[in-house]
């Protein structure tokens, strides 16, 4: 291919020097005595946003989820010896002799509001079987446990006060 | 009100955390999988009570029904019968309060300090690794730095052992120095954000709100300190009567000396603990006397600072600056009045504190159609 | 204390500004700055110092490690590429008078990507991390190769998560495909709308016929698309400016409300022979003018509209964050977060860069999609790209809001090392940014209404501006 040929036959010509560490503007650091060697640049570095010729770009990095209020109003109370006696035999718990370990609870989106669609349904069902006369307002109440209690014990299913397979399915509702 | 602390019958001799899982509905396959030795998983709901069992056995639960506390994770004092809801997986506010003890008395501290102190650090890391998915976790007090070490050790481990996490800390800035840098420094600044308050520009107003001489000396001293660490500070300032005058000046000096903070919150009152007995003296109404703060957020926002307003209900902010008045009073902590029926802003209005007195406060507050 | 080191320059009213390396700044009188040199400052000027944070008293105090992180903050550092300007052809179908560079005739070939160029550009941008990557397509008119666009359109979304693509066209002929490239959600259109209809017929369409081609397209577009959808500059020639109140009116008709003002930019023997005399001066005139009428019409009408390139010095005086446009960057390095590749698959640090190097006044291209960018020449560019220890900049007091510009020192004369005061960079900006303080300290109802608006505030007051007498 043809050279081709410039009126200003090199970057040394225009003035640019070679390139050369030195020449950067220089890195104060905020070590000082504690021996630090992080420059200025490495401690602020922070999220960017850019724009070239009107266009933007975000990458921003704040979320009103973290907004949090304050404090106050509440405080646990340190475990104290008891007073209380159980209504009944208190079930016996023991807690696992194993150290922790991370478990997320994985929660998929809009779980809440379909778990609301299903039990809107089985109030509906039960409605319809008789075994319920609340709202149907997609929550769970003490009127429609009892409800399943005694249509499951109608129907020889396990008793479990429960929205269990098992229910769903007698009271003919799809899973989806 | 939601409630945070629920009855428990479990016959165990020291407290311990569990998971709830319900399992009802679509969820039922999920049970399949293996459950964490802290799950335990609803067996039974019945007018006694709703009986979960888990590795450790059986627990049950009164008064509230198992929807509403799948996925919480629970202390349980099983010799006093009840639960304190540690982490309640549909609430964006959970907090962990690690200590009652405090080395300021703020003139509204909605939270007032106890002497007492019991550690529960070890029941906290268990319930934070037990979390929702993306969770962010609050620490609050009293002064949870006054147990810095533990503070430092439980944030460090539980942010390496759940990458997804992140928490907030609120902390008077008292306590902090550099023999703390190593710690700090190792701690993953971008998943944790320091709430600190700040009350004026003015020494004497902030020591006399917080009930503590030098306290604003040593609050600069931890800033410069933050800023070094490249800690994300998220600065508070509580409007009250004493230092409502003085808040564009304290805008001024953020804009100019604390230009690092990530967000400036400028709050409304809690009328709580201190709060509701000096609420005469403190409470500024922020509906008729809005031009400080209207002046002070553009000020700071000028400069490329963000500010937001915290617990203001909607209708009391003048509607250009409404947008940065996103809903933060607590879920479990929120009301609304009957002056906000049929107000066409209640969706996305934090409303008033639970108990927010009903003929105090605001003098221009109403539905907004 | 300690006062930071303070640089000044006398305002138009009088009065004289002063400011800091890390943008500090404040208005005050000669008294102070006589004061200042002679070190007898008064408690009184002490406390406003403080208050400014313009001192310490000591290291890693809170007001020195603010200062710190605000200068540190202001200096422009990005390092991931995510903007990359293509000339997937160099054929346009347009002949504007001023454009006698950057153009091929729309019948010419060897002017569009080669089938290699194509796959050497697939492959560069397969290189990039995402998440996001913006595409802006220049030209020529790129819409004659919608099918090169596509390619690239296709590529991206597949490799990014967040795509964006910018067309610049000039909206002349737009077919059906066209259209359709131009429908999708996160492409957008960037065009050239010269003012009034004659000022654009006279310096681009040269005719009735197409120039209402071109007002039926954009009509068509404004109404098809919502608002944020396009984009529009005006190339103003300073010896026949349009009438800026017409223009105005013409872009908020089209739903416009930023607008870039931009000088025409001759190149080589065009820009001595056709811009007369003065040419620096009557242009910063002009952009004044602009501003102030801006200004008056936002007040009037209570919609605001905004001067790009003014918004964004206004933007970079107060912020220590706004570092956005390329000019107000320092250091100004080259092919960091962007980069433009031609027509024949070179890349160049900037369009600007582009066409000198077409012109034959020096190469300035730095690699190929073949082999890629050439760092070492990337660096010894970077040498000259930041005003830090220009010896006219460092007493300037517009120095920590100002950034370099030399490709366009190369551009007009021949080297980097000019007396930076006599190049038009500089005399550009030193107008700007006295318009930018001027603005700031005017004390009026109008110009407070501007100031918010283009800040995105609710209101401005005069203490937003600080004063010591």
């Amino acid at each position: 291919m043809k050279k081709r040929l410039f009126a200003i036959p090199s970057l040394l010509a225009a003035g640019f020097l070679p390139a050369n560490a030195q020449a950067l503007p220089t890195k104060p650091t905020l070590g000082g005595d504690l021996g630090k060697t992080k420059s200025l640049f490495d401690i602020f570095k922070l999220d960017h946003l850019y724009t070239l010729a009107g266009h933007r770009s975000h990458s921003s990095h704040s979320s009103h989820s973290s907004h949090r209020s304050s404090t106050g109003g509440y405080s646990y109370i340190p475990p104290a010896p008891s007073q209380s006696a159980p209504s009944m035999p208190a079930p016996t718990y023991q807690a696992p002799a194993v150290a922790p370990a991370p478990a997320p609870l994985k929660t998929l989106p809009g779980n809440a509001y379909k778990f609301k669609e299903i039990v809107q349904e089985v109030q509906f069902a039960l409605l319809a079987f008789g075994y319920y006369s609340g709202e149907i307002d997609g929550e769970m109440n003490p009127e429609l446990r009892a409800g399943l209690l005694r249509m499951q014990a109608d129907y020889s299913l396990k008793v479990t006060g429960t929205i269990t397979p098992e229910t769903l399915s007698a009271l003919r509702i799809e899973a989806r | 009100m939601i409630p945070l602390r629920i009855k428990v019958e479990a016959n165990a001799d020291q407290p311990f955390v569990v998971r709830l899982r319900s399992f009802e509905g679509e969820a039922w396959e999920q049970r399949t999988e293996k459950l964490n030795p802290f799950d335990a998983a609803l067996e039974r709901v019945g007018p006694e009570g709703a009986d979960y069992v888990g590795e450790g056995g059986a627990i049950r639960i009164l008064g509230i029904d198992p929807s509403k506390v799948d996925g919480d994770v629970l202390l349980v004092n099983p010799r006093r019968g009840t639960a304190d809801r540690l982490i309640r997986r549909s609430s964006q506010h959970n907090t962990f309060l690690v200590t009652e003890r405090c080395d300021q008395v703020c003139l509204m501290c909605s939270q007032p300090p106890k002497k007492h102190h019991v550690d529960l650090f070890p029941y906290f890391e268990t319930a934070a690794l037990l979390a929702p998915e993306g969770a962010t976790i609050g620490i609050s007090g009293g002064e949870p730095t006054l147990f810095k070490a533990q503070l430092f050790e439980f944030l460090g481990r539980v942010l390496d052992a759940r990458p997804d996490l992140s928490f907030h800390v609120l902390t008077n800035g008292q306590h902090l120095d550099l023999d703390d840098w190593d710690a700090m420094s190792s701690i993953d600044r971008g998943r944790l954000v320091w709430g600190i308050p700040v009350y004026s520009r003015d020494p004497a107003v902030h020591d006399e709100i917080v009930g503590k001489a030098g306290a604003h000396e040593q609050l600069l001293e931890s800033l410069a300190l933050m800023c070094r660490l490249g800690a994300q500070v998220e600065l508070r300032t509580v409007l009250m009567r004493p230092n409502a005058d003085g808040l564009p000046q304290l805008a001024r000096f953020i804009a100019s000396t604390l230009p690092f903070i990530r967000t400036w919150a400028i709050m409304q009152m809690e009328n709580i603990g201190f709060g509701r007995m000096n609420w005469k003296t403190l409470f500024y109404d922020s509906s008729e006397g809005f031009d400080v703060v209207g002046r002070s957020i553009d000020l700071v926002r000028s400069r490329g600072i963000d500010a937001w307003l915290y617990n203001f209900p909607l209708c009391t902010v003048p509607e250009p600056y409404r947008h940065l008045a996103p809903a933060t009073i607590s879920d479990w902590k929120r009301a609304y009045r009957e002056e906000c029926d049929g107000c066409s802003l209640k969706a996305r209005c934090g409303g008033f504190f639970e108990w927010h007195p009903a003929n105090h406060g605001y003098g221009n507050l109403g539905a907004i159609q | 204390m300690n006062v930071w080191p303070l640089k000044f320059r006398e305002m138009s009213d009088g009065s004289v500004l002063f400011s800091d390396d890390a943008g500090g700044f404040f208005k005050s009188s000669h008294s102070f700055l006589d004061r200042y040199a002679a070190d007898s400052l008064t408690p009184v000027d002490g406390t406003f110092l403080r208050e400014g944070n313009h001192g310490f008293d000591r290291e890693f105090d809170l007001p020195w490690t603010s200062f710190a992180y605000r200068w540190a903050r202001r200096q422009a550092r990005p390092t991931r590429m995510n903007y990359v300007i293509l000339v997937p052809t160099l054929r346009c179908n347009l002949t504007c008078g001023y454009c006698q560079v950057s153009r091929a005739p729309e019948n010419a070939s060897g002017f569009d990507w080669s089938a290699e160029t194509l796959a050497g550009v697939l492959s560069f941008l397969g290189g990039l991390e995402g998440p996001d990557i913006k595409i802006e397509f220049q030209g020529g008119e790129p819409l004659l190769r919608v099918d090169l666009l596509e390619a690239v359109q296709d590529f991206c979304r597949g490799k990014f998560s967040r795509p964006q693509f910018v067309v610049c066209t000039n909206l002349q002929v737009l077919d059906e495909r066209a259209w359709a490239f131009l429908d999708a959600d996160d492409t957008f259109i960037s065009t050239s709308l010269d003012g009034d209809r004659a000022t654009h017929e006279r310096q681009r369409t040269h005719g009735s016929e197409v120039t209402d081609a071109f007002f039926r397209n954009l009509e068509a577009a404004v109404s098809r698309y919502p608002e944020g959808k396009i984009s529009a500059l005006p190339t103003v020639d300073v010896a026949s400016p349009p009438d800026f109140d017409a223009l105005l009116d013409n872009y908020e008709r089209y739903g416009i409300r930023s607008v870039y003002l931009r000088p025409i930019n001759h190149q080589g023997f065009a820009r001595k022979v056709r811009q007369g005399d003065n040419v620096l001066a009557r242009w910063n005139r002009l952009h004044s003018e602009f501003i102030n009428l801006l200004i008056a019409r936002n007040h009037r009408t209570g919609r605001f509209m905004e001067e790009y390139y003014f918004s964004q010095c206004l933007k970079r005086v107060l912020r220590f964050d706004a570092d956005n446009h390329v000019d107000i960057r320092n250091p100004n390095f080259f092919a960091s977060d962007y980069v433009v590749i031609d027509h024949d698959g070179r890349f160049y640090p900037t369009d600007e860069a582009r066409m000198l190097s077409r012109i034959g006044r020096i190469d300035l291209s730095i690699g190929d999609v073949g082999t890629g960018i050439d760092r070492e020449k990337v660096e010894v560019l970077n040498s000259g790209a930041f005003n830090h220890f220009d010896p006219d900049c460092i007493h300037c007091a517009y120095q920590p809001f100002c950034g370099t510009d030399v490709i366009d020192d190369v551009s007009r004369y021949g080297r980097i090392d000019a007396r930076r005061t006599d190049t038009w960079f500089c005399g550009r900006q030193m107008s700007l940014f006295d318009k930018v303080f001027e603005v700031l300290y005017r004390k009026d109802e109008a110009a407070r209404a501007s100031l918010a608006a283009w800040l995105g505030l609710v209101g401005w007051d005069d203490s937003m501006a600080p004063t010591h007498p």
